[in-house]
């Protein structure tokens, strides 16, 4: 597998890092701009079981309709990283992802990708269960992937606040560049520019399941439990 | 394009809700250099808008969403657009808003907080977000003088939602149009917050 331009170099210049937390706090806590509801079996006259939007502001709890007016609702926190410690964050072509699954399929590993990125808060709410799915399931039997849509400019005053603020266990990696139509082509699933995206193969590289929206975890338990040996 | 638009209004029924109506004929995504399909919808003014309203104009058709951080971090510089263009009668902008579960009221109290100046229209059902196969806010669609598709994607090239790109598409292809020139870049992926549709 080629992944190309590890940061690793760029990122232990500082061990010691100014962490700029600049909205994220909140947002990660889930519930926020009234985004896609963190539990997806939800209510059909709601549209928040399709997509990544946030619901409308007067469906909204009070504090999540006043952060969806783009009101502040950051907030800022200097607090000591040691990045060292932290999973490494690599950009990703199209191609070292094509790699990337032809290795899952030839160890008959179950694959979960899951695309997201800082700016999406539904991204962020669901957060916390892709941390829970690799923390159970990635293994011999599954490999989870989590790749970010956002640029590659941002990773110290966004990616990797972020990966620090939520401790988040598993490597990231970034698309080159931001047109996601070669990717597309690997993953064999339209990505049209919403977030977050999960998609879910079987250990002969089939894609499963599809999702263009936030989800839980019960979703990745239900896709990913059926394709175990 | 406009016989053709009563022609496939004939032929199929018009969805009228809410203000709303748009032929439903379009099984295929609008591609650059197609025709782009009319429409008929209601802006938080009360004002009904027809893509035919517009023959021989440049029209920008802005996908909009009052909560999106990505719409929110590009109205500043839509509205210096916007405002840049204010002689030019040639060009009008639209704002589309496509999200189930959002009102007219709700949309219009965000508008003259964020100071927009276009009109915003409301898209019942989502069903002219489904033809033009518009998936995020801001998706932006500019339509030439003839009717047909010019430009279709993002609205600069910024890389996270409240910092100005350094290069504005719409701009570009605005300023292509009213010289009578292709534009250079038809078609550049937009990013967003995905389009909340009925169900």
């Amino acid at each position: 597998m080629t992944q190309n331009h590890t940061m690793e170099t760029h990122i232990s210049q500082g061990i010691v890092y100014l962490l700029i937390i600049t909205g994220l706090h909140i947002m990660a806590t889930g519930s926020l701009l009234g985004c896609s509801a963190p539990d997806p079996v939800v209510d059909s006259e709601t549209e928040d079981a399709v997509t990544i939007e946030e619901a409308p502001a007067e469906e909204a709890a009070p504090e999540e309709a006043a952060h969806a007016d783009g009101e502040p609702a950051s907030e800022e926190v200097s607090e000591d990283i040691d990045v060292s410690a932290l999973p490494p964050i690599t950009t990703l072509a199209a191609e070292d992802l094509e790699v990337m699954l032809a290795e899952a399929r030839d160890a008959d590993q179950v694959v979960v990708i899951n695309f997201w990125a800082t700016w999406c808060p539904p991204c962020l709410a669901e957060m916390p269960y892709f941390v829970q799915f690799y923390e159970e399931y990635d293994g011999d039997e599954v490999r989870f992937i989590s790749i970010t849509a956002d640029h590659i400019d941002t990773l110290d005053s966004a990616i990797r606040p972020y990966q620090a603020q939520e401790n988040l266990p598993f490597p990231i990696y970034i698309l080159e560049g931001m047109d996601p139509a070669p990717y597309a082509e690997v993953v064999d699933f339209a990505l049209t520019g919403a977030l977050p995206v999960t998609l879910v193969y079987d250990s002969e590289g089939e894609l499963t399941q599809s999702w263009e929206r936030e989800i839980g975890f019960e979703d990745l338990e239900a896709a990913v439990e059926p394709l175990l040996g | 394009m406009w016989a053709m638009l009563l022609m496939g209004m004939a032929m199929t029924a018009l969805v009228l809700s809410g203000g709303v109506a748009v032929a439903d004929d379009h099984d295929e995504k609008v591609e650059i250099g197609d025709e782009v399909p009319g429409f008929e919808m209601t802006d938080t003014e009360g004002n009904v808008h027809k893509l035919e309203d517009y023959e021989d104009k440049i029209v920008v058709l802005s996908f909009y969403s009052q909560h999106c951080p990505w719409i929110i971090g590009h109205d500043p510089h839509m509205n210096a657009l916007v405002a840049s263009y204010e002689d030019e009668e040639d060009v009008i902008f639209l704002g589309i808003d496509p999200h189930a579960g959002r009102s007219l009221e709700a949309i219009e109290a965000h508008r003259e907080e964020a100071g927009v100046k276009y009109p915003i229209l409301k898209d019942e059902g989502n069903e002219y977000a489904d033809i033009m196969d518009a998936h995020v806010t801001p998706e932006i669609y500019i339509v030439d003088r003839d009717g047909n598709l010019a430009y279709h994607g993002a609205f600069d090239n910024r890389t996270s939602p409240p910092e100005e790109g350094e290069v504005n598409y719409v701009k570009n292809a605005l300023d292509a149009l009213l010289a009578d020139e292709e534009v250079a870049e038809p078609r550049i992926q937009a990013w967003g917050c995905g389009i909340v549709r009925e169900q």
